[in-house]
């Protein structure tokens, strides 16, 4: 490669690896909303989504969180989602005053069909990769994100 | 980043979960570091990319800066009032104006630098240098698999 950041004055490469962990990110959804254009929703859209094939029934601030968006706007994506039919409130049996949020069966069936795209998608970024790259990679994504926790 | 592991399986996260994990991790702690500085994040980025990039016209900042052109315009006007930018109109358009920093704007901008530096060690200093140099270059090597270039 020939644009090393040893070659740019220190003053420039300073931030050069936050730099790129965030220029990774974004490379990474902006991939992720055009695949998902056609189903109608964004990148991080779908993280919710993922997140309560994993955990259904959510309460909206726990989604926030573990789908990384504010408690601010996550009022506004369940609508948006509530909206396009892919899931539903309801009524928390054990607290009635709390509102869950469910999959239906059209969240479902979209989180099948992205399933192999998704994957794929990881798959292309890591393609030139050996395994104990991909590992060592992993590795350090954990350590310095534990470092900052 | 997105996807949490299926439910069925016990593999490990996608990378690109633990990248986007990281990447918000980071831009809440500079969000922390920048606000005694009185900086938002979007404001140290475009600071940083006007230092390494005199010159440029709103739009342009934009684009480098990861945000929306009326995002970039707010930002602007807001740190000029501030007195950490200026714009002057370009000589052969005089319609495009350019920015570039003051002396106020390189100051704070360095101390921003010195908080970032700090955060970045603070996140890579139980690493040895070859780990951390290898994290660097997997870093490019899945970004070229997007952009197909070099970035810089």
């Amino acid at each position: 490669m020939a644009t090393s950041y040893a070659d740019t004055p220190p003053a420039a490469g300073r931030t050069s690896l936050l730099y790129a962990v965030k220029r990774l990110e974004l490379a990474v959804r902006s991939q992720l909303d055009d695949m998902l254009k056609p189903a109608g929703i964004t990148a991080l859209q779908y993280t919710a989504l993922t997140v309560l094939e994993r955990h259904d029934g959510l309460p909206a601030a726990q989604l926030a969180r573990d789908s990384f968006v504010t408690p601010q706007s996550i009022a506004d994506m369940v609508r948006t989602l509530e909206a396009r039919g892919l899931v539903h409130r309801e009524r928390n049996p054990r607290n009635g005053r709390e509102l869950l949020i469910h999959l239906t069966e059209d969240g479902r069936w979209l989180l099948v069909k992205y399933a192999a795209p998704v994957a794929d998608l990881e798959e292309r970024m890591l393609s030139s990769l050996s395994p104990g790259q991909v590992d060592h990679f992993r590795r350090v994504l954990t350590a310095a994100w534990r470092a900052l926790s | 980043m997105l996807t949490v592991p299926a439910p069925d399986t016990q593999t490990a996260p996608r990378v690109t979960y633990l990248v986007k994990r990281l990447e918000l991790a980071v831009r809440g702690e500079i969000e922390r570091l920048m606000r005694p500085l009185g900086l938002t994040t979007h404001q140290y980025t475009a600071l940083s990319v006007l230092a390494r990039h005199p010159g440029l016209s709103s739009a342009q900042l934009a684009r480098r800066s990861f945000i929306s052109p009326q995002a970039a315009n707010e930002i602007v006007a807001l740190m000029e009032r501030k007195g950490l930018v200026v714009r002057e109109a370009d000589p052969r358009n005089r319609r495009i104006l350019r920015m570039s920093l003051t002396d106020a704007g390189e100051a704070v901008l360095r101390a921003g630098d010195e908080l970032v530096d700090e955060l970045e060690h603070r996140m890579f200093a139980r690493l040895r240098h070859a780990e951390v140099e290898m994290f660097r270059s997997t870093l490019e090597v899945c970004l070229n698999e997007f952009t197909g270039t070099d970035y810089h």
